[in-house]
């Protein structure tokens, strides 16, 4: 990522916005914290517009993208929750079965009105669906709502391995039917963060300064108001 | 972990707006790719140019909040 982004070792910020050449070599847009230098929102759809326009895509329309799926499921439960959205889990013992499992779910989401609603993970280890409260762990889809942390999830549909292709994406619209996303104040929630003992700790060490200190001040704020 | 999303589309619908009530027409939304390599992958197959976004689902270390 510094690499890519041009950034000096140790300096990468903890968050990056950045378009990028299809081979990922060329920036098209100088990287920053935001998507400031378009600087209006219908500036930055215009010149997204004119870069697709010079890229001639290479498939057609009947091209289904495969399943975006989180590394972890407790990575994905945690970006369902930051992200404010419900999240679905495969789940097969068998890496092969898991992978035709996923594989036939790749038409399904691609549906528009499910595009971008849910997170998704694949596992096959029965533990990780421990944090699922009610997850039995019979093989198939697990729907989950995550709660305000992701740190579990309440399930709130399921689908056999052997009914996916059938009742997957009325399911899947049923339970985004019923979904209610937190209304969450960010200085809240990290003040009741802290006061539940709740933190996260990133696989890549944060090295970006200003947020380096900045949980040092917020941390020594809520410490003193104890 | 850092989050990488990458995202192989023109079009950029961005509305991350809390609601109180269920969604019965949810607003558009992208469909991130979660990884470099997967994001990358998909890019070199469709040719399509990259929107990259990189954060951590966590905020002053508390998670849920990006």
């Amino acid at each position: 990522m510094e690499r890519l982004l041009g950034v000096a070792p140790g300096k990468l910020p903890n968050t990056v916005f950045c378009l990028l050449s299809p081979d990922g070599k060329k920036q098209l847009a100088r990287p920053a914290r935001g998507p400031y230098v378009f600087r209006t929102p219908e500036n930055m759809a215009t010149q997204m517009r004119r870069i697709a326009a010079s890229y001639k895509s290479s498939v057609d329309q009947s091209y289904i993208p495969p399943v975006p799926l989180i590394d972890r499921l407790d990575l994905a439960m945690n970006v369902a929750a930051s992200d404010n959205r419900p999240l679905a889990v495969f789940y097969h013992t068998n890496p092969d079965d898991l992978k035709s499992m996923v594989e036939v779910v790749r038409p399904i989401i691609a549906d528009a009105r499910l595009t971008g609603q849910f997170m998704f993970a694949a596992t096959t280890k029965r533990v990780d669906l421990k944090p699922i409260l009610k997850a039995e762990g019979e093989s198939g889809v697990y729907l989950v709502e995550p709660d305000e942390y992701g740190v579990s999830g309440k399930l709130v549909g399921f689908v056999p391995v052997g009914e996916v292709a059938k009742q997957l994406s009325e399911e899947m619209s049923r339970s985004l039917m019923q979904f209610r996303p937190y209304q969450k104040s960010q200085q809240q929630h990290i003040s009741d963060g802290y006061a539940f003992g709740i933190e996260w700790e990133t696989v890549v060490p944060e090295s970006d300064p200003m947020s380096v200190q900045a949980k040092q001040r917020f941390k020594a704020r809520f410490n003193g108001m104890k | 972990m850092m989050r990488f999303q990458v995202l192989v589309a023109a079009c950029l619908v961005m509305n991350v707006a809390a609601f109180t009530t269920a969604e019965q027409n949810p607003v558009a939304r992208i469909s991130w790719y979660a990884n470099l390599e997967s994001g990358f992958a998909v890019a070199k197959q469709t040719n399509r140019p990259i929107l990259l976004v990189s954060g951590a689902p966590s905020c002053l270390g508390v998670p849920g909040v990006w």
